[in-house]
């Protein structure tokens, strides 16, 4: 079972013709790390706009696409957009993450089911979700217009999410859970007092990374059909239809933004609920 | 409270008294027959052949003995974390169920094993927790200062020195205010001197509140120090290859480490462990 890489994502160390301009980057705090990531990309991109496919204008320079979020008639179709895609992201991350806990905790309960929950996992880690979309845009139909959305959003964290809380559930140490029982405890009450705690720092690691995964399968179900018609995945459909390259550009650049928010917005709560990881908070003896 | 009872050999129990009375009888750690087979798979390890150990109540027993006899594996027993594969093991004349459902266990580890996400309070009160019991009030407060951690109520293990964690670790022990304690290598974790000023503690902690204890250690002289009986245990499969008595007075001050009657115990019981002209690695 492979275990999920855990680290936020730093910016793609620059070429060394580059090197002395981005150094600067690697003294930022962590967690703007997603805003800058796209800094840097937007940096490379302006040279590439001036220099490559400048007669068929597949990379429009910077301007033109950042032009667009000073536009207020782009800005609340995209807002309206974007509220269509992160609310069935949201729903999906909800009911994955859920589902995922649920089952991490009940393997950890009845061990012999271990064997059936990591080939579920397995098996919606390894369907391709291009592949398995169209059959849940159509399963979903008309009735649930957004309903793959949240499904395919769903499918993206669960795996994820399993794996980092099983691994945070077993990771408690064993003198611990000892203790409770040699007190009289159940195993129920050493979930309850050890292990559920002790999983908090693996299991928001990979809820982090559930959060860009989330959103993504949301926008991918839009761009294969599901939905309403103001979601960001139809504006894609919209603007490639039209080969309208700045909006690509712009959407692409919004889709970014949202998905680095959501990781950013983990981490931030990770540290609100988990504390002790990140060592002391208080002052020993101060009273 | 320093008498003790022995017996080596299983069979030379009188035969006339009913057993059942007479481990009642036999109050402290009363461990008859117990033996424990570990199997992984095929392969199985005998961990303990038919061990017998007998204290009377209140009694203060050190473990010692090569590493992997088993100490640890009586003393698991005895917490309720194994199931012993033959033989019975009582203490205070109940059997470790009985006393695990009337909340007077108390045990600590070499890992202090704190949770790191509660308070040095909320570490010591667990116990009270996992039994439904809710302290009273000022509790909490007297064990952190009994073991001279005034002012950290508040603090998290992490902000913690080992030693201190280990003091946690003791108060943590004796929240539910024990009648039996188990210890394994309470403090064998630590610098030599933390370890020295602990066991001056943990002594007098134990002298103030009384209560049947089995300590493993690895520490020839902490045994002395601290036990009425000190028992050596052989290689695997573990026995108790021989237990002394030591006969030397209460209440015990450091000062008694340099007399000596103390060092005759100590190096008697070097000589067990290690045979006689053997250097004794870790005695102190
Ligand atoms: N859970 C287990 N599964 C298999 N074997 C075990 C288990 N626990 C202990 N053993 C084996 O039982 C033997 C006794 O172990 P135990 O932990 O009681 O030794 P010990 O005397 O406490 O050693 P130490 O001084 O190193 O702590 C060892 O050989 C060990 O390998
Ligand atoms: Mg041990």
């Amino acid at each position: 079972m492979a275990a999920p890489a855990v680290s936020p994502v730093r910016p793609a160390a620059a070429s060394p013709e580059e090197g002395g301009r981005f150094t600067a980057l690697r003294a930022v705090p962590p967690w703007v790390g997603g805003i800058v990531g796209v800094v840097v990309i937007v940096a490379v991109w302006w040279i590439a706009s001036l220099t490559l496919y400048q007669g068929s204008g597949a990379i429009p320079t910077p301007p033109s696409v950042v032009g667009k979020f000073f536009d207020a008639g782009q800005w609340s179709a995209t807002l309206n957009n974007a509220g269509g895609t992160v609310g069935s992201a949201a729903l999906g991350y909800l009911w994955g993450n859920l589902v995922a806990i649920v089952l991490a905790v009940i393997v950890l309960l009845v061990p012999p089911l271990e064997a059936l929950a990591n080939q579920i996992a397995v098996v919606s880690y390894c369907i391709p979700l291009v592949a398995i979309g169209p059959v849940i845009v159509i399963v979903a139909g008309r009735d649930a217009p957004s309903g793959a959305s949240v499904v395919l959003a769903a499918m993206s964290c669960f795996f994820t999410t399993t794996v980092g809380c099983l691994l945070g559930l077993r990771a408690a140490p064993r003198t611990s859970i000892d203790l409770i029982r040699a007190y009289g405890g159940s195993t129920w009450t050493a979930l309850r007092k050890v292990q559920l705690f002790s999983a908090l720092p693996s299991l928001f690691a990979a809820l982090k990374i559930a959060a860009p995964a989330a959103f993504l399968g949301a926008i991918l179900a839009e761009y294969l059909g599901s939905g309403g018609d103001s979601t960001l995945g139809r504006a894609v459909i919209a603007a490639q239809s039209q080969s309208d390259a700045p909006q690509l550009w712009y959407l692409a650049l919004v889709s970014g933004i949202i998905s680095g928010l959501g990781f950013v917005m983990v981490g931030l709560v990770a540290k609100l609920v988990t504390p002790w990881t990140t060592g002391a908070d208080v002052p020993a003896g101060a009273r | 409270m320093t008498g003790t009872h022995l017996d080596r050999h299983a069979g030379s129990r009188s035969s006339t008294t009913d057993p059942r009375a007479e481990a009642r009888a036999a109050t402290g750690i009363n461990i008859q027959g117990l033996e424990k087979v570990f199997s992984m798979g095929r392969r199985s390890v005998q961990a303990l052949a038919s061990t017998n150990l007998g204290t009377t109540q209140n009694s203060f027993l050190s473990l010692l003995g090569p590493s992997g006899c088993g100490k640890s594996t009586i003393l698991r027993i005895l917490a309720g974390l194994e199931t012993p594969t033959a033989g019975t093991a009582l203490i205070n004349g109940r059997s470790t169920w009985e006393i695990q459902r009337d909340h007077q266990l108390g045990i600590a580890f070499q890992e202090a094993a704190l949770l790191p996400w509660r308070t040095v309070a909320s570490n010591i009160r667990l116990p009270l927790e996992v039994a439904g019991i809710t302290p009273e009030p000022g509790l909490i407060d007297d064990l952190v200062s009994l073991v001279g951690l005034s002012g950290f109520e508040k603090a998290k293990p992490g902000q913690l020195s080992g030693g201190m964690r280990q003091r946690v670790a003791i108060a943590r022990c004796l929240a539910v205010q024990p009648t039996v304690m188990l210890l394994d290598e309470p403090f064998g974790a630590l610098d030599d001197m933390t370890r020295q000023r602990l066991n001056v503690e943990l002594l007098r902690i134990w002298t103030e509140r009384p209560a049947t204890t089995l300590m493993v250690t690895h520490g020839i002289a902490e045994a002395v120090f601290l036990s009425d009986v000190v028992a050596v245990m052989s290689p695997r499969p573990g026995r108790i290859a021989e237990v002394v008595e030591i006969d030397l007075p209460r209440p015990r001050l450091p000062e008694l480490q340099r007399t000596p009657e103390f060092h005759e115990y100590v190096d008697r019981l070097s000589e067990i462990l290690f045979g006689r002209g053997g250097a004794p690695a870790d005695a102190h």
